[in-house]
Formats: structure tokens, C-alpha cells, sequence
């Protein structure tokens, strides 16, 4: 039951409170914005979407809430708790430190 | 952050878990919500309304699957999911009773036996010995080491005044002697089970007494006014409690004692039998003087705090051999033997009880494996309904977890079952009382047993349920549904092996009850040198105040007189010491051909007996040569002794042993005036088995005329009186009692038992151990009869297709039948193969259990070898049989 991963392990957990940090989103949207944001690059499947939606609600990191839309319909909306605030800003910390310290290991050259 | 991580979910976990109706409604409707506009937007980019659907929802990977993947998420699924397992499990074992009820049965025997084993164990071996410091109480012997021939003997009043004087390791060192005293002055009187015993044996022990007090030094020692300590059996069955016991007087053996104190029941020394403890200062007088006389003496000790039993033994070792220096006559091969009191008491079961140990675990194996592949080949038809499950969104951890809750259903019945099956075998056992099981009678199951058998029934659990469950879910994932048949048949190669193990452990068990029981035939079958059917024993102690020497032997002479004239008595006799009852009087014996030299006596002991002239018919000991006593062997004729063959052949090789002359009594106290007393070699009786039935006699046995005694038996011994009778010999108790009564009431009548009793007593241990081993072979091969018969009637029904084309294409009923036999026996000879060298290695384990067959006895392996096949024949032969009927166009039909 190998779930299709174009992500790095982690990372999409990092991607969802970031995209919910700027404002509450319903997981049709967060799915969408993810995409939007990164060109399609980065195809988060709706299957791995909601299993992982649901875990960081159950860490306390997200707060779930059903809500009307301003269309009129109602949607369960997700927001970051303060908990999740502080996960958000340490993890970006690291992302920030991993990926330049990677991006240096590749961009090393022959001297 | 970690911790909290933990602790926030809480709330919500028990939300959903106790709220589960409306978690699963927001799921659903989450996603629905979510397949709804993706729908939309679906729709919006031109996509059909159906293709728009089609796409949303296998963006989704399956609804019902991110539902399965959300719930798991939420972490709820464990204790939720377990339940569901649990009543799911049970369902499924309801639906197949069959397969149920013999998992449970087998799974019960084998946890079953044991719980029982271990109980056994615990409770003899494992649990320590009832004082409050037994790891450093230690009981002390003495060894006699000459030609390389070991002697054991009790300990010599002499070496142990000096032992006392030197030793250091000891906070407290005392003897004890077993003293069995009459109790009078009460409605009837009783014989009771009692001991003569040093205050420091009681102060070693550490057991407080219920009342009272235990002896102070000054009752300890020869004068001193008489003093008793009683067992709490006693005290309540004959005191009826009394609270004011203490200080009380009683009459033992016609002297007043006062009770000084009240032992309970957890006083166990020297046995638990002991009813009443006196001062064995009071008896100090007649202590032998010579070094040489070991009077029957125990020694007990408790080791000062710190001193190993290592230390304790070299210090002894010294001072055994100062000893030896100072007294070379008599104690120049004398050393001590330092044992703690736990070895003592475990040293004679210790090894029956981890064989039996070991082979309940075996039984337990074959069960586990038994019952593994049982569930294999349940399993294996289940592949189809796990693939479902799985398709359904099941998760491999979510199967296995299924199928070992199942398999811990199983294993829990079973395991109640077993308890309940321990709990009436060690009922029996405790009942039946074997006296070769120390402390048999404090086993019961406990919390440690519980808990024992708890853990069991949770490692039999995994061991029968968890291959099985990994090899069931690891075929699903592979499998396409039509495939599944073939794959089933392809697993099933490595049920055989299953197989082997089954059979080789089965042969190790199986080898091991033959050679027991080869083992207990032939110690059914020992010469016993006596004839113990249709014979009578019973104790006489006469009170010693009203007998002199002469007066005894009278009694006896008139109490012989008067049994030889009861009906149905066709022979009586009287003996100082009988077969297989335990203890002997020893000597060194001197024939009239070798230097008389107490300091260099090379030859072997002698065990004596001061018997009547009727005691060899009576007992049935034939005679060799010669004659036996008559009445004219008096106190005023010449001495005279009979010796057995053994003697004979030792002492004069080749030559006629009549009227040859031994000495053993010295009336000279030196070695330079030995003055010997000479006694005539009159008859040759056949050897008897005196002390057990298995030791090789290196001893030799002298009968003297109880009317010329033994010089150490000139202070009264108690005699057994022998009738053989006519009719069962039980019959006579009573009239002899009678007789008893009619010379001298005051005489107790004691140990009444018959010598067949003596003997079954011997056989005991063996008998029990035979039996358990011989059930638990038996079972194990039933249990792999179970086996073979599984394995190949599931193949066979999983071959049905083929065998019907094979059959179609002409093979004939027998070419079926050998077709499927030879299948089935490929196994079976692998797993004899490694279960003859597997035996072969481990019967080094029950060689000092065996006697009279060797531990790679040809017979009994190839008769193990012989019912192995028989089984096997008939356990491959039905499933085989039934192959041969299979006919071609039901095949066809077949799935």
C-alpha cells in the first residue's frame, strides 16, 4: 500500500501549516493552493492530503471547524493552533538550514 | 514539544473513540465535500459530469481507502480495532468448531502439563527452603575413602565433639538423630515420629515456635531434668490446642518430659513427619566412645554471615584431616562431606524433574507447531477473504493483528483449560504423596504459576500465530484472485518441514518413555534375593525399663511361638533390620585368612542383622549351603554367624565357606589386644537387595542368631517381626496384635506395611516418572499423527483437479494412493532421520535415570522406529485412500 510520495518525508506536513498559517483553508483548497503555488510541481495527492490533514489536527498542531463559505456552503475549515504556530516557525528554521547547507553540497565545484 | 505532542491528541482520541457515529459522519462528509467541487472544477475545465467524477475520485486514491488512512491517523484505531479483532475472532471460531475445539485441546494439554511441571519444579526446587537464612544451612557427613570406593556414613560422636571444639564457619552446629518415642498416659497410646536433636539444630533452623520456647543449652546436655518440643499437629490433634500446653508434662516412652514448647507446622527438620523434638544431650551417655562407631548421626549447621559453603567445606577438610592424623586407626580415610541443605533435599529429584521438564516443553513445541500448521492450512483458504479485506483498505499490520488476535482467543481458552487441567493432575499427585518429592505437599498453583502459565499462553500465542499470519498476509499482496489457488499449493511446500520438526521431537520423546520403560521393567524384574509376596512386617519396641537382655530375647522367642500357631501363618521371624525399609547396621568384617588389623582393613562393610532361626523362610531368602540358626544357637553356644554369596565368594574363593570363621566384634579396646570375637561360618543365604535396587552391592551381609547379638546390640533393639501368610497378609494384623497385647499391652505395634509395599516404594519414582513419559510420548505422537494427516489431506484436497486429470489419463487407484504416500513420507523419514541422532544427543541427559538398558539400546529404538511407521502408514494411508477415490469428473467439477 505504497503511497505515491513526490515529497520528501515531512515536508508536506511543512507544506500544509504554511499554506494554513496565512489564513483558514478547507482541504480542497489547500490541496489546490499547493499546487498553484508551485507551478504544479509539487502534486499532493488528495489520498495522502487527508490522512495527513487529519494526524495534524489529531498532534494539536491544526484546528478543524466546520464553516459557511462565503458562497453560502459549508466546509470544514482548517487554521493553525498556537501550538502549530511555533511547530511552523521551528520546522521552517530547519527546512532553511537543510536545504542551503544542500544546495551548497551541489553547487560545490571541482577546484 | 515531544510531551505535548502526546498529550494534546488526548481529548480528541477520546472524543472520537467515545463519539465515533459523528467522527465518521464529519469524515465522510469532509470528503464528500471535497469530491464535490473537485467535481465542479472538473466540470468547469469541460470535463463530462461521469469523467468528472471518474477523475475526482481517482485523485483520491479510493473514497473508502483515505477514510481507512484518516481513521488510522486518528490513533483511535488500536483499542477500537482490537475489539472489533476480538469479536471478529471469535465469530470465526464459532464458525469452525472443529478447528476450535482441537486447537483448544491441544493447546490445554500442552500448557497444561506445563503449568503442572512448573508448579512441581517451583515449589520442590525453585522456591527456597522454609528458614529464614536456608542459604546458609548445611548438613555435614562423613565419607570413608578407600581403594577408591566412597562409603558414606553418619557422623561419629567423637569427630563431631571435635568438630564443634575447631570449626569456625559455624554460627551454630548440631546433631540430630531420628528417635521415634511412645507416647503414654492418654487414652490410647501412640508411636510417634520424633527426633533427638542439639538445641543449635533448632537454633540453626531459625523457626520460632508457635509457644513457648526451643531448648536452652542447659536442657541440651546428659542429666539435665527432660524436656520435649511439640509438632502443631500434635499439640491440636492430641492436646486439642490446649493453650497451657507449655510446661505441661507428658510421659515418652515411660519417662515424664515437660513440653517446653510448640513447633508449627512450617518445622520441617528433620522431616515433616516429626511430631516430637527431645534434647539429645539427654542421651549423651550412650554415645559410643570409639571413634570408629558412627551411630546414625546427622549433623545440621548454619554458616556464619559471609562464609560460602566453598570456605566451610576446605575448614572441614582440615580439620578432618587433623583428625586423620591424630587417629590414624580409625579416621586415616575419614573425610567430611559439606553439603547446603538445599542440595541435600533437591539432589534426588532434581534430575527426573528437568527431564520430565523438558520433555512437557516438548510436548508444548509439537502442540505450537501442530497447531501452526493447522492454522497454516486454515489460513491458506482464507487467502481469498484476506485479499478482500485488504482490497478494502486493510492494512497488512491490521490482518496480522486479526490473525493473532485470533490465535490469542486460542491460546487464552487453552491456556484456562490447562490451568484447570494442572489443577486436577497436581491434586492427584499431592494426594497419592510420593515420598521421593520433597516438600510435595506445599505444591499448588500459586500467583508465580499463574503468572507462568499467563506467559505461556501469550509465547504460544506468537509462536503458533505468528508465522502463520505472516505468511498468510504476505501472500496477498501479490496475488491476483485467480491465481490464488496455485500460490496456495506453492506455500504449502513448507508445511513438510513443519512436519519433521513434528516427527523429530515426537521420536525424542518416544525414545526416551521406551528406554524408561525398559528401565522400569527391568526394576520390576530385579532379584530381589527375598520374596516379598504374601509377607507381613511390623516394628515391635519393647519399653526398655522392663526388659534386660535375656527378657527380650524370651519375648520374642514366646511372641513367635504364638503367631507360628495363628491359621493361614505358614512362616515367622524376627529381624534388627529388614530389606528396602532403609538404614543397616554396618561393620568392618575380618575373615579368619587375612591379618587381623583394624588401621588396614582393605575389605568391604558388612551390613548386619540379628535374626531368628525362622526369619529366611519368613522373609524368603533361600539358602545356599549349610543351615540357618535353630533354637540351640543360644547366648551360651558357640557364636555363629550366616553370610550371604557375596561374602562366601569374597572371602574364600573357591573353597567351602563352612566352618570358616569371621570376626567383626572386639571385646579388646586396643589394636595390640584386639581379642576378636570368632564366629563359625554355618550357612550361605542368598544376596538381598538391602538398601535400593539399583546400586551395585559392594557390601557384604551377615545374619547373627538374635539370641548372640551383635556386641552393639546389647542395649535393646527394635525389632521388625515377619509373617508370610497363606491369604493376603493383611488378614493376620490384627490376631498378631492380639498376641502382642496378650504377652505385654505396653508393646507398640508399629509401621505395619506388607514388603510388597516396600517394594512398589522403591519403584516410585521410576513408576512416576515412566508414567509421565509415557503419556507424554504417547501424546506427542498422536500430536504429529495430527499433523502428517493435516498436511496431506489438505493437499490432497487442493490437488483434487490434478489427481482427477492424473486419474483421467489412466493412472490406476494404487499408482494414486503411492503417488500421494510417497508425498507424505519424504518428511516423515527426514524428520526420524534427525529425531534418531537427535535422541542419541540427548539421552546423555536421562542416562542417570536408566538402569538395566543402555542409552542407545538398539531394541528400543527400533521399536520406536516401528510404531512411528505404523502411525505414519495409517496417518498417510487415509488421506491417500481417499485421493484414490476421487473420481475423474468430480475433479473436473471441482471449483
Amino acid at each position: 500500500m505504497s503511497k505515491p510520495t513526490d515529497l520528501v518525508q515531512g515536508t508536506l506536513d511543512l507544506l500544509i501549516l504554511k499554506v494554513v498559517a496565512l489564513r483558514p483553508l478547507n482541504g480542497w483548497a489547500i490541496g489546490k493552493r499547493l499546487r498553484q503555488t508551485s507551478d504544479d510541481t509539487l502534486q499532493v495527492s488528495d489520498g495522502s492530503l487527508y490522512p495527513a490533514l487529519h494526524k495534524l489536527e489529531q498532534q494539536g498542531v491544526l484546528r478543524a471547524e466546520w464553516k459557511t463559505t462565503d458562497t453560502g456552503r459549508r466546509a470544514k475549515f482548517y487554521s493553525l493552533t498556537r501550538l502549530g504556530r511555533r511547530h511552523l516557525e521551528k520546522e521552517t528554521g530547519n527546512w532553511d538550514r537543510i536545504s542551503t547547507a544542500i544546495s551548497r553540497v551541489l553547487r560545490l565545484k571541482e577546484v | 514539544m515531544r510531551a505535548l505532542r502526546w498529550v494534546c491528541p488526548i481529548p480528541l482520541r477520546l472524543y472520537a473513540l467515545f463519539h465515533r457515529g459523528a467522527v465518521e459522519r464529519d469524515l465522510a462528509d469532509e470528503l464528500r465535500d471535497h469530491i464535490e467541487r473537485e467535481i465542479e472544477e472538473n466540470v468547469a475545465r469541460g470535463m463530462t459530469l461521469v469523467e468528472a467524477r471518474r477523475k475526482a475520485i481517482l485523485a483520491m486514491d479510493g473514497i473508502e481507502r483515505s477514510k481507512e488512512e484518516c481513521r488510522e491517523a486518528r490513533g483511535v484505531r488500536l483499542l477500537e480495532d482490537l475489539l472489533q479483532d476480538l469479536h471478529y475472532g471469535a465469530r470465526m471460531l464459532r464458525k469452525n468448531p472443529g478447528y476450535a475445539a482441537l486447537a483448544i485441546i491441544t493447546l490445554g494439554l500442552g500448557i497444561g502439563a506445563n503449568t503442572a511441571s512448573f508448579s512441581v519444579i517451583n515449589t520442590v526446587m525453585l522456591r527456597p527452603l522454609p528458614y529464614p537464612s536456608p542459604d546458609r544451612l548445611v548438613t555435614l557427613s562423613e565419607v570413608a575413602r578407600q581403594r577408591g570406593r566412597e562409603e558414606s556414613m553418619s557422623v561419629s560422636w567423637q569427630d563431631y565433639q571435635d568438630w564443634r571444639k575447631q570449626a569456625k564457619s559455624f554460627q551454630y552446629l548440631g546433631v540430630f538423630r531420628g528417635q521415634n518415642l511412645t507416647l503414654t498416659g492418654m487414652e490410647h497410646a501412640e508411636r510417634l515420629v520424633g527426633a533427638m536433636v542439639s538445641a543449635d539444630v533448632l537454633n540453626a533452623t531459625g523457626i520460632r515456635p508457635l509457644l513457648g520456647r526451643t531448648f536452652v543449652n542447659e536442657e541440651d546436655a546428659p542429666g539435665a531434668a527432660p524436656a520435649a518440643m511439640l509438632s502443631e499437629r500434635l499439640w491440636r490433634s492430641r492436646f486439642a490446642a490446649a493453650p497451657d500446653i507449655v510446661n505441661q508434662t507428658i510421659t515418652l516412652d515411660g519417662k515424664a518430659y515437660s513440653v517446653v514448647g510448640v513447633f508449627p507446622a512450617s518445622m520441617r527438620f528433620p522431616s515433616s513427619l516429626t511430631d516430637v523434638w527431645v534434647p539429645l544431650g539427654l542421651y549423651v551417655k550412650s554415645m559410643p566412645r570409639d571413634r570408629d562407631n558412627h551411630p546414625g548421626l546427622g549433623t545440621l549447621g548454619l554458616l556464619n554471615p559471609h562464609v560460602s559453603v566453598d570456605q566451610a567445606r576446605s575448614e572441614m577438610g582440615t580439620i578432618a584431616r587433623r583428625i586423620g592424623q591424630q587417629f590414624p586407626e580409625t579416621n586415616s580415610s575419614v573425610e567430611v562431606q559439606l553439603t547446603s541443605l538445599y542440595e541435600n533435599t533437591v539432589s534426588g529429584v532434581r534430575k527426573t524433574l528437568l527431564v520430565l521438564l523438558g520433555a512437557v516443553v516438548f510436548v508444548l513445541l509439537i502442540a505450537c507447531v501442530n497447531l501452526a500448521n493447522m492454522t497454516l492450512a486454515r489460513g491458506e483458504t482464507r487467502v481469498r477473504e484476506m485479499a478482500m479485506r485488504s482490497a478494502l483498505g486493510a492494512s497488512r499490520s491490521r490482518l496480522l493483528r486479526q490473525l493473532l488476535m485470533e490465535s490469542s482467543l486460542l491460546a487464552a481458552i487453552g491456556g484456562a483449560l490447562g490451568l484447570a487441567w494442572a489443577w486436577v493432575a497436581l491434586k492427584a499427585l499431592v494426594a497419592s504423596r510420593p515420598s521421593s518429592i520433597p516438600r510435595v505437599d506445599l505444591i499448588r498453583i500459586d500467583i508465580q504459576v499463574l503468572g507462568f502459565t499467563c506467559l505461556l499462553a501469550v509465547a504460544v500465542a506468537l509462536l503458533f500465530g505468528l508465522w502463520p499470519a505472516l505468511q498468510i498476509t504476505s501472500l496477498k499482496s501479490r496475488l491476483a484472485f485467480q491465481e490464488l489457488g496455485t500460490a496456495a499449493s506453492h506455500r504449502s511446500r513448507l508445511r513438510p518441514l513443519l512436519v519433521v520438526a513434528e516427527i523429530s521431537l515426537a521420536m525424542v520423546l518416544l525414545v526416551s518413555a521406551a528406554l524408561m520403560l525398559r528401565t522400569f521393567s527391568a526394576l520390576s524384574h530385579v532379584e530381589l534375593g527375598f520374596s516379598p509376596e504374601h509377607v507381613i512386617t511390623m516394628r515391635l519396641n519393647l519399653p526398655g525399663r522392663n526388659y534386660s537382655n535375656p527378657q527380650w530375647v524370651s519375648f520374642y522367642h514366646n511372641l513367635l511361638s504364638r503367631v507360628e500357631a495363628l491359621p493361614a501363618v505358614q512362616a515367622q521371624g524376627v529381624s534388627s533390620s529388614t530389606p528396602l525399609v532403609g538404614g543397616g547396621s554396618e561393620s568392618n568384617i575380618f575373615p579368619d585368612n587375612v591379618p587381623l588389623d583394624p588401621t588396614k582393613y582393605q575389605g568391604p562393610g558388612c551390613t548386619f542383622s540379628a535374626v531368628s532361626s525362622g526369619y529366611f523362610a519368613a522373609m524368603g531368602i533361600p539358602l545356599l549351603k549349610g543351615r540357618t540358626f535353630t533354637d540351640h544357637d543360644s547366648s551360651t553356644s558357640p557364636p555363629v554367624i550366616v553370610i550371604d554369596e557375596v561374602a562366601a565368594r569374597t572371602f574364600w574363593p573357591d573353597q567351602n565357606p563352612i566352618g570358616r570363621r569371621v570376626a567383626f566384634e572386639f571385646a579388646g579396646r586396643t589394636v595390640q589386644d584386639p581379642r576378636p570375637v570368632w564366629r563359625e561360618v554355618v550357612g550361605v543365604v542368598r544376596t538381598v537387595h538391602h538398601y535400593d535396587l539399583t546400586s551395585n552391592i559392594s557390601r557384604v551381609q551377615g545374619y547373627v542368631p538374635y539370641a548372640q547379638p551383635p556386641m552393639w546390640f546389647q542395649t535393646l533393639p527394635v525389632m521388625t517381626l515377619v509373617v508370610r501368610t497363606a491369604i493376603p497378609p493383611e488378614k493376620v494384623v490384627n490376631s498378631v496384635r492380639d498376641e502382642v497385647a496378650a504377652l505385654d499391652p505396653a508393646v507398640p505395634v508399629f509401621s505395619v506395611r506388607t514388603m510388597t509395599e516396600y517394594v512398589d516404594g522403591v519403584l516410585e519414582q521410576p513408576k512416576l516418572s515412566t508414567g509421565l513419559m509415557t503419556s507424554f510420548g504417547t501424546l506427542a505422537l498422536l500430536l504429529a499423527a495430527v499433523g502428517i494427516y493435516g498436511v496431506l489431506s489438505y493437499s490432497v484436497s487442493q490437488r483434487t483437479r490434478e489427481i482427477g486429470i492424473r486419474t483421467a489419463l489412466g493412472a490406476s487407484r494404487a499408482e494414486i494412493m503411492r503417488f500421494i504416500m510417497r508425498e507424505g513420507a519424504r518428511p516423515i523419514i527426514v524428520g526420524a532421520i534427525i529425531g534418531v541422532f537427535a535422541s542419541l544427543a540427548s539421552m546423555r541427559l536421562i542416562r542417570g535415570l536408566l538402569y538395566g538398558v543402555s542409552a542407545t539400546d538398539r531394541a528400543s529404538y527400533l521399536s520406536v522406529l516401528a510404531i512411528l511407521l505404523v502411525i505414519s502408514l495409517i496417518a498417510t494411508g487415509l488421506p491417500a485412500l481417499r485421493a484414490a477415490k476421487i473420481e475423474p469428473l468430480d475433479a473436473l467439477r471441482h471449483e
